[in-house]
């Protein structure tokens, strides 16, 4: 009976002290940007697909409408052909346009949801850290010395997603490794031209 | 009234679709017998080709280039070099892509998808894609070139490629421009340029290891 008193005055001692540390670091404006574009218009990148062991490649390409703050964002086959195309406005991405080549609607609503990672505003953010933030939907920034994002974590038991940005170069990342957890989805951008 | 508006619009859109096909309509059964006679001269072709991609809401094109090889055992060679590197080689039944230092290899015959690639490719190459019953051809003729207009009539092709335009070389019949058109007025132009004929093509151009 000792016993059983003892371990709820422990349990009910760290209940309230993390309720007392989650009050102290509260959501707040981020100031957090988004990895992508910047003050630039557009970015296109090589990207290296990854779906249960199949392999893929092809071209994405971001472009930032800055007078109605929107972006496309078209996945296309190193010949030229349109695979599939994006819109993204005010933090909701849909699809526009996909060919008959990409009609997988679980693929589809996956890179729909990467995708739109490189270019929702971050709102509110609580700081787990220094460099670490927690969004009130609970995605998960690191930063790096520079304050830029360097890391993307989204948990979830099916489907998380966890995406790595490297080698920022005129404040956009050169590499981009995306990796969705239980889904055998991965896939890697590389920065060919940026305008 | 709604009758007159829609005819009034039809007829302009035909208008202008017409007037988009410069040239004197010809033949198509007569510029298919000379370009296949034609074509039979040659042995082989190497050349450099550079792609823009056009998109409706894209201030400027997604450019690239690369080199071209092809023989007369309809084995080719299209490697992109700038500003990315990508390979396709057909060779021997087989489609071949190497990106990333990954090489990927699909049997043609038993792959439906890239049997009808690989044939528009390589009949686009050596412009024998015309006599292809997959489209529905048109053929014109100005002071310098043909023009052929292929609209695919297979429902597969037609969801990935509105129309063709192929700019075929009026002096030696080779193929200078590829245009495939696909929805909403985006396309990727091709250009041929620097052809050489009936070089001898090494065999490992056509090899990926």
């Amino acid at each position: 009976m000792r016993y059983c008193q003892i371990i709820c005055l422990l349990l009910s001692s760290v209940f309230f002290h993390s309720c007392s540390s989650s009050k102290t670091s509260s959501y707040h404006k981020s100031e957090l940007t988004a990895p992508l574009l910047g003050e630039h218009n557009t970015a296109l990148y090589k990207a290296s697909i990854n779906v249960f062991g199949n392999y893929f490649s092809g071209l994405v390409l971001l472009k930032h409408n800055a007078e109605k703050d929107d972006y496309n964002i078209v996945m296309l086959s190193e010949v030229g052909l349109t695979i599939c195309e994006f819109y993204s406005h005010d933090n909701e991405i849909v699809l526009r346009k996909a060919s008959s080549l990409f009609k997988s609607k679980k693929a589809q609503s996956v890179l729909a949801e990467d995708l739109s990672f490189l270019v929702d505003e971050i709102s509110e953010v609580k700081a787990k850290s220094d460099s670490r933030y927690k969004s009130n939907s609970g995605i998960i920034y690191s930063t790096n010395s520079d304050g830029q994002v360097n890391q993307i974590r989204k948990r979830r038991l099916v489907n998380g997603v966890r995406i790595d940005f490297e080698d920022y170069k005129k404040g956009i990342p050169t590499n981009i490794y995306f990796k969705n957890k239980g889904i055998g989805f991965s896939m890697k951008l590389k920065l060919i031209k940026v305008s | 009234m709604k009758e007159i508006i829609v005819g009034i619009l039809f007829v302009m859109v035909f208008s202008h679709v017409n007037a988009q096909k410069h040239g004197k309509p010809i033949s198509v059964e007569a510029l298919q017998k000379v370009m296949l006679d034609k074509t039979q001269e040659i042995v082989s072709i190497s050349c450099d080709f550079s792609q823009e991609k056009q998109m409706q809401y894209l201030d400027e094109a997604i450019s690239s280039r690369g080199k071209l090889f092809f023989d007369k055992n309809n084995r080719l060679r299209w490697e992109y070099v700038d500003p990315f590197e990508y390979l396709i080689v057909i060779n021997d039944g087989n489609f071949i892509i190497e990106t990333d230092g990954r090489k990927s290899e699909y049997d043609i015959e038993s792959n439906k998808m890239f049997s009808q690639i690989s044939e528009l490719i390589i009949s686009s190459v050596n412009g024998t894609v015309f006599t292809d019953d997959k489209f529905n051809v048109e053929a014109y003729v100005d002071d310098k070139q043909y023009l052929v207009y292929l609209e695919p009539n297979i429902e597969e092709l037609k969801q990935v490629i509105r129309k063709i335009k192929m700019r075929i070389n009026k002096s030696d019949f080779s193929v200078d421009q590829v245009v495939m058109y696909e929805e909403q007025d985006d396309f990727t132009e091709i250009n041929f340029l620097n052809k050489q004929f009936n070089e001898v093509l090494p065999n490992h151009l056509f090899i990926v290891e």
